[in-house]
């Protein structure tokens, strides 16, 4: 620290100079969250996320919903990573809990939209072009694509639908139970009763409110976004590997956390007989067709491990 | 704006010639105070470095006064809160000046949670000739002591203390984003993400809340406070941004809550311009009123709009700071450089106006000829008195010489606190943990 001068005369600073010695004794911490973009060098690919580069996808404008599915996924680990951040940034929390509800509206416009135009051409009814692009269509950088490419997005997008609300209320609650003294008198109402909302979603896709009497719990909202992630992440990852190494005696969840098992694999000992139930529905509505560019990830499987064993 | 500037820089990190820097001497607020005299700094450590201007003496004339350090001290320590588990950082969020009544100077300086009031004064004579106290401050045995004399003052070096003088806690649930000395000079606000209170600087022990935005269900949360500043004149008048892109200007004549506006402040969205990240990069990360106090200028992610407070329906002025940065919005989204908050400034005579960007380039925008400038703060380029050389930025094709292209640009590099020198031509720019003060040069 230079020691002061002022204009006139010599001055001696008050200000202690152990600050000087403390500093070398410190250990340099370089600011890790900032990584460069695009400076040839090549970036670490997140570890909690399978996703492929940004940059890659930037340059191939045509999918419109592949990008959409992109920032969606970016969104929500950034919301699950955001829990663990010292300082609780609520400003870019909310920012980012406004990009998710704003593409979560356009995928249930979308498909309700579909939905519609599907259920009048199986009524044999010529009616020429129901589909409407949805008002608010929204670009990364260039313009929309057509429909047909993110018929896929629609079966688990509307499943996830409720799900992703429910987690980024019970995000934003929890933000006021931690942050504020006063939290909002309101009931919640649509918690995270997640594994209903999933079984729910399995016979149904286009659906109602879902009215759950479960308090909120900060537990279940982690395990609640975990569900969305997992209904599109998770594909073909067997059960065993996933539970081999947690006592589930300690976990006291009754929510699936995991992604479906491939169909007729059986359910290992010890797991709770709910979570079973919530496998095989999971199975089904995943099965209709998750978004086959986003594959299984290892490391996924170690961030959900964490998140299991430290709860 | 052709701009000649003399150079010279003031490094406080410690670690001066690495690359990287301690996170503490990370800059986080650089304010100049009412007469341009002083210059403050804040850091994450939570200390605060304040600058003098040196007088302008016959001998050295090519010298225009440079600044040298004039008093440090540790403003905020860190602070555990024990009821919701949260720790509560020590970084100097603003610093703000007061003007200037007697030989003391006093700023406010704020973190997350607390603002206090700070009293800088020199101390250049102390007393002599104690009669219980011996001259190294040992009380004295009274049974010694035969005769009486009178203390007297005798100079002694220049001693620079900084004593607080309030603390002003308490008032904040969310983390303070903004402090603004109100025209009366007898109160102030202080912003946090949804909520702005008034204080008297006298008072610490109660504030008044005269803007709340927080939903009665946090579920229904969709917009934060981001700045809030008083007009310059007007002690009535403030106004508040918001993460939607929008500015409130609200007069505190109306009611005692302010949470209805006076006026709002907002431009209709572009929608050729449409994305994803549209309200993002909307969200506004400053507003400062013009010193006129006729206009005021807001900062979002790529653009600095002037606004006359006649208008309310669109901007007078948009000012591109790096549009090539649109097309890499998805990128800058995952690496949350889209979250970066910049500051603008206006010159003193709300002609020029500056603001900050990646790669330690900053801009510069002439109001009056519509010329702009993109300068660059770093060590490399920069010796002391060279005169700075404006950068460009392709965006693709063809690089030409001396161009820097997107893809280099170097986004842990960014400034995001300037300050310009309230009458002369002194602008200071925080680089990371560095700090650069550039001058016109004079000849």
């Amino acid at each position: 620290m230079a020691i002061g001068r002022a204009g006139r005369g010599k001055a001696v600073s008050t200000y202690c100079d152990d600050r000087h010695i403390i500093k070398t004794n410190n250990c340099v911490r370089v600011n890790q969250q900032v990584s460069m973009v695009g400076k040839g060098v090549k970036r670490k690919r997140h570890a909690d996320g399978g996703l492929d580069s940004c940059q890659n996808l930037a340059d191939c404008p045509e999918s419109y919903s592949l990008k959409r599915q992109l920032v969606l996924n970016t969104s929500l680990n950034k919301m699950q990573n955001g829990r663990a951040l010292p300082e609780l940034s609520l400003r870019r929390t909310v920012l980012i809990a406004n990009t998710l509800r704003q593409i979560q509206e356009e995928i249930r416009l979308e498909s309700s939209q579909l939905a519609s135009a599907m259920a009048l051409d199986s009524g044999c009814s010529e009616l020429g072009s129901q589909r409407d692009v949805p008002p608010s269509r929204l670009t990364t950088e260039s313009h929309p694509a057509g429909f047909g490419d993110g018929l896929e997005d629609f079966t688990s997008a509307s499943d996830e639908d409720h799900s992703l609300s429910s987690a980024i209320n019970s995000i934003l609650r929890d933000l006021d139970i931690i942050v504020d003294e006063s939290p909002s008198p309101s009931i919640p109402q649509d918690n995270l009763g997640l594994p209903e909302a999933m079984d729910t979603a399995a016979e149904d896709w286009n659906k109602e409110e879902i009215q759950s009497t479960e308090p909120s719990r900060p537990l279940e909202s982690v395990f609640g976004s975990f569900e969305i992630m997992s209904s599109s992440y998770l594909v073909g990852v067997t059960l065993d590997d996933l539970f081999l190494d947690i006592d589930t005696s300690v976990c006291d969840c009754d929510v699936a956390t995991v992604g479906p098992a491939p169909s007729g694999r059986a359910v290992p000992p010890g797991v709770a007989d709910d979570l079973a139930k919530t496998f095989t529905s999971c199975n089904s509505s995943s099965s209709l067709g998750a978004s086959p560019t986003l594959r299984t990830d290892l490391n996924d499987l170690d961030h959900i491990m964490e998140i299991l064993v430290s709860s | 704006m052709e701009e000649e500037i003399d150079t010279r820089k003031i490094n406080n990190s410690f670690l001066r010639d690495h690359n990287y820097a301690t996170e503490a001497d990370i800059i986080s607020t650089v304010e100049f105070n009412n007469t341009g005299e002083l210059l403050a700094t804040g850091d994450k450590g939570g200390r605060v470095v304040i600058f003098q201007r040196e007088q302008e003496s016959k001998n050295q004339s090519h010298r225009r006064g440079e600044y040298n350090v004039y008093s440090t001290f540790q403003s905020h320590e860190p602070e555990f809160d024990y009821l919701k588990s949260l720790e509560i950082e020590e970084k100097i969020n603003k610093i703000r000046w007061l003007p200037q009544q007697n030989a003391a100077y006093f700023l406010l300086s704020t973190n997350d949670k607390t603002v206090k009031l700070w009293k800088i004064s020199e101390r250049d004579k102390r007393p002599e000739g104690y009669n219980l106290k011996d001259e190294d401050g040992r009380i004295k045995d009274p049974s010694t002591i035969t005769t009486l004399r009178v203390p007297v003052l005798r100079p002694m070096d220049l001693m620079v203390e900084a004593s607080p003088r309030r603390v002003f806690a308490n008032a904040h649930t969310y983390h303070i984003n903004s402090i603004s000395v109100n025209s009366d000079y007898e109160t102030y606000m202080s912003a946090d993400d949804l909520r702005i209170n008034l204080w008297h600087l006298e008072i610490t022990n109660r504030s008044f809340n005269i803007v709340d935005i927080k939903p009665a269900n946090m579920e229904e949360l969709t917009e934060v406070i981001t700045a809030a500043e008083f007009h310059p004149h007007q002690c009535n008048m403030f106004v508040y941004s918001s993460s939607k892109g929008t500015i409130r200007l609200c007069d505190m004549r109306a009611s005692a809550l302010c949470d209805k506006h006076s006026k709002l402040f907002e431009e209709p969205e572009d929608p050729s311009n449409r994305s994803f990240f549209s309200e993002i990069i909307s969200s506004i990360s400053d507003v400062k009123f013009s010193h006129s106090g006729r206009y005021m200028m807001t900062r979002d992610y790529l653009t600095v709009k002037v606004w006359d407070l006649n208008m309310e329906n669109r901007p007078i002025e948009t000012y591109q700071v790096h549009e090539y940065l649109r097309s890499k919005l998805c990128s800058l989204y995952e690496n949350d450089c889209i979250f970066d908050k910049f500051e603008c400034v206006w010159n003193g005579s709300d002609s020029v106006i500056m603001t900050g960007s990646y790669n330690n380039f900053f801009r510069m925008f002439d109001r009056n000829t519509k010329r702009d400038v993109t300068l660059e703060a770093s060590r490399e380029n920069s010796k002391p008195r060279a005169i700075l050389k404006p950068r460009k930025v392709c965006m693709g094709g063809k690089r030409k010489k001396d161009e820097i292209s997107v893809d280099s640009l170097d986004f842990s590099k960014k400034i995001l606190h300037t300050a310009w020198h309230p009458s002369e031509n002194i602008i200071a720019v925080a680089a990371t943990n560095n700090l650069y003060i550039f001058q016109d040069k004079v000849n």
